[in-house]
């Protein structure tokens, strides 16, 4: 158990930064191998972004659900800056999924 | 501060009345100076503000905010801008205006400068003018914003900051360094996209010799190539005005 554990098992404030780290490092590490796969053309980019967007929708319906609506409604703010600021790397020449037949 | 070419594309024949203006409204202004610190919110969103404000030094920004935790810094003020000129007509603000790094500001009690308004044209031109000019780069940054890559945008603002700062004289005319404070999360909160991609694209260009921003300051190494970057997204006056993308920029 970590020292910052309160008596009662809530978490307590070192324990809370310690997760809250670990949750920006793998926002920021997702956010940048996206940006690897699209920049080598490995994932196009619709289908990145659109990923996002289902997680965007996911989120939002955990709101709906008041699911931790607070904590869900900001997720979903990250994860729409995350899907702008990806769509805006596609404008110069990324790759995009083949048109359909 | 007075020059011409801060006018960008005025008609002639009111070129007269905008310098006069401005002289006048220095005149008005003398001696209301403030210091203000970073960080400092000027304007809060949704509330009345008395008063019109010119930067004289420093920076500052009008910002709107989301409880979601999504900010969008939608326009930046450099030295030698009215703001908030908006106080005069309307009785709410909508945004934030916050101040960016340590600035010296001037400011007028809207009732005194809407009667210097109506009594003297001068006056009004230049106020009115400043409102045009927002828009003019509003226009632009909304395209950019709709239409533009992350790098393009990332590139015009550099270019943007570099134009308008030469032409107030905060920097020399063919500067090509400049102090820059916005955070990377800001500059993030700005373009339109994250912290993250803002990195990569200043990796990007620091790699290739185009420009570095760093420790608050901005180093243009290759003011062509930057050019050539943000060229889909600057306007005509732009193009071709040297203070912004030099003059080998102008034939791009």
């Amino acid at each position: 158990m970590s020292e910052s554990r309160q008596e009662d098992g809530a978490l307590g404030s070192d324990e809370i930064r310690l997760h809250l780290a670990y949750a920006e490092a793998s926002i920021m590490l997702l956010e940048c191998l996206m940006l690897v796969l699209i920049e080598r053309k490995i994932v196009p980019l619709d289908v990145l972004v659109d990923a996002v967007e289902t997680a965007i929708e996911a989120k939002k319906s955990q709101v709906k659900d008041r699911a931790h609506p607070q904590i869900a409604a900001v997720a979903a703010g990250v994860l729409a800056q995350v899907g702008n600021s990806l769509a805006a790397a596609g404008h110069d020449g990324a790759y995009r999924a083949p048109e359909g037949p | 501060m007075a020059d011409p070419l801060r006018f960008a594309h005025h008609r002639p024949e009111l070129e007269r009345s905008l310098l006069d203006g401005e002289r006048k409204l220095r005149e008005l202004l003398q001696g209301s100076e403030q210091e203000l610190p970073a960080g400092k919110t000027l304007i809060r969103s949704g509330t009345d503000h008395e008063f019109v404000y010119r930067l004289i030094s420093g920076w500052a920004c009008r910002v709107r905010a989301l409880s979601d935790g999504r900010d969008q810094l939608i326009l930046v003020f450099l030295p030698g801008e009215l703001f908030a000129v908006k106080s005069m007509f309307m009785s709410c603000h909508f945004d934030n205006v916050r101040v960016l790094a340590d600035s010296v500001v001037q400011r007028i009690h809207q009732h005194d400068l809407h009667r210097a308004f109506v009594a003297d044209a001068d006056i009004a031109n230049r106020c009115i003018w400043q409102v045009v000019e927002e828009e003019r780069r509003l226009h632009s940054w909304v395209f950019g914003l709709g239409q533009g890559s992350a790098e393009e945008r990332l590139a015009l603002l550099l270019i943007d900051f570099r134009g308008r700062l030469a032409l107030s004289d905060t920097i020399g005319r063919d500067a090509l360094t400049y102090r820059m404070p916005l955070t990377q999360a800001q500059l993030a909160d700005h373009l339109g996209i994250t912290p993250v991609h803002v990195n990569r694209i200043l990796k990007t260009f620091r790699e290739n010799g185009i420009a570095s921003v760093r420790d608050g300051e901005v180093a243009i190494m290759n003011l062509e190539e930057l050019t050539r970057r943000a060229y889909p997204l600057l306007d005509a006056y732009e193009r071709k005005t040297p203070e912004y993308v030099g003059l080998k920029g102008q034939s791009s």
